[in-house]
């Protein structure tokens, strides 16, 4: 719609200021790179990426020029006279970004743009892109939905979940501060353990888990402190220890089995409580005898990052303060608040 | 052209220019709602990510 080739339906779309839905998508200052790159495949690189200007009517020397300029910024300047056919994937996509960028739009729209690459070529091409848009001082808006790529290329995710918004903000709050239950599990590992509030402390609330486990979780602004939520905490926030022991937000559970990453080790711990776990372990970090899964007891701590600064080094294994997960505000969109009544509480 | 400024709420004295304005776009797609009523400002040279599952019509956002 921010193109043109669709409308809305209702509602208005401004760019700078101005309703453009009247205005045809070739006359938006707004280019698109598809996910399927849609190059002309009878015209060489350089025909493709100046295609845009030729329609304008631009000489054709200066055409030249800027098509160079604009393969040159996406290192493509060596293939100007090749075919698309003659391309592989990850060359044909750098060809499709050098076409929107040639006319320097106000806005480039990036649908999917690294959905047909291959994993490495993608870490690649995103690389690019963020130095793209450092260099060029375009707006970017991207639509995708790996969230890797979206927490690391952008400055803002809006998290779309049933036509609206569930969650729009930067990637660490998307991260640190899911706004609904959605969010934090569509957003990374996590655990979610549902539970009611069953009082309140100072900056403190306690939520009692429905298999009894109990809580004191650290509540966002604007959450609430009464209430079913679900306590949302992230598998690198949960600390393992060798011994039980009955500090806050620490559990007895058995470690069921260990998954090697290589820079570290995921985890599944059975909680006695009887929840299940995931916990993220730096390689390397002792762990519970995995031959007699049934003998060892680790405990789980979940440091809020509010706390983290006030550790000492030598105290990093035990946390001085006592878990805080967090409860997020409630979800900004009426109605996914009403949906996830339930869950509005996060941990950090 | 009249241009949209919004105050920046971290720093007041510094504006904002926005590129790109939603406001209440609704579309309808085979008598399905698709996209229910969405606000959005997007800020000059940011770079904005529309995060969803497949098959929730994220590319109707941009195209």
């Amino acid at each position: 719609m921010i193109a043109g080739f669709d409308s809305p339906t209702q509602g208005e779309i401004l760019l700078r200021g101005q309703s453009v839905l009247n205005i045809p998508p070739h006359q938006r200052p707004v280019n698109t790179v598809f996910q399927s790159y849609a190059l002309f495949s009878h015209l060489t690189v350089e025909e493709n990426v100046g295609f845009g200007l030729k329609i304008k009517k631009v000489r054709r020397s200066e055409i030249q020029d800027r098509a160079r300029e604009a393969l040159r910024l996406v290192k493509m300047e060596d293939f100007a006279k090749r075919y698309p056919a003659q391309l592989s994937g990850g060359q044909q996509q750098r060809v499709a970004l050098a076409r929107a960028l040639i006319n320097r739009p106000m806005v480039v729209l990036l649908d999917e743009p690294l959905g047909a690459l291959d994993l490495k070529l993608r870490k690649e091409m995103q690389f690019e892109l963020a130095n793209l848009h450092r260099k060029l001082g375009i707006t970017f808006v991207l639509v995708t939905h790996d969230q890797e790529e979206a927490l690391s290329l952008s400055d803002r995710v809006a998290v779309i979940n049933g036509g609206q918004i569930e969650q729009i903000a930067t990637p660490s709050e998307i991260y640190n501060r899911p706004a609904s239950r959605f969010v934090a599990e569509f957003i990374g590992d996590t655990n979610l353990i549902s539970g009611k509030i069953e009082g309140t402390h100072p900056a403190m609330l306690w939520v009692k888990g429905d298999s009894g486990l109990k809580l004191m979780v650290h509540p966002h602004p604007g959450s609430p402190d009464s209430g079913y939520v679900s306590v949302n905490v992230r598998p690198e926030k949960i600390h393992l220890d060798l011994e039980p022991t009955d500090q806050l937000n620490c559990f007895p559970g058995i470690l069921r089995s260990v998954m090697y990453f290589g820079t570290h080790l995921n985890c599944r711990v059975e909680l006695r409580s009887g929840e299940w776990l995931t916990v993220r372990q730096p390689h390397g970090s002792p762990l519970p005898n995995r031959e007699h899964p049934g003998l060892c007891l680790p405990g789980f701590r979940n440091p809020p990052s509010r706390c983290r600064s006030n550790y000492r080094h030598e105290d990093s294994r035990f946390p001085i303060q006592p878990c805080a997960p967090t409860v997020s505000p409630p979800s900004w969109s009426r109605t996914a608040r009403v949906r996830d009544q339930r869950l509005r509480l996060a941990v950090g | 052209m009249s241009q949209t400024v919004i105050r920046n709420l971290t720093n007041p004295n510094r504006s904002t220019i926005l590129d790109v304005e939603l406001r209440q776009v609704v579309k309808v797609f085979n008598d399905q709602t698709v996209v229910r009523g969405i606000d959005l400002a997007i800020a000059r040279v940011s770079f904005l990510a529309f995060l969803g599952l497949p098959a929730v019509a994220k590319p109707q956002y941009c195209a």
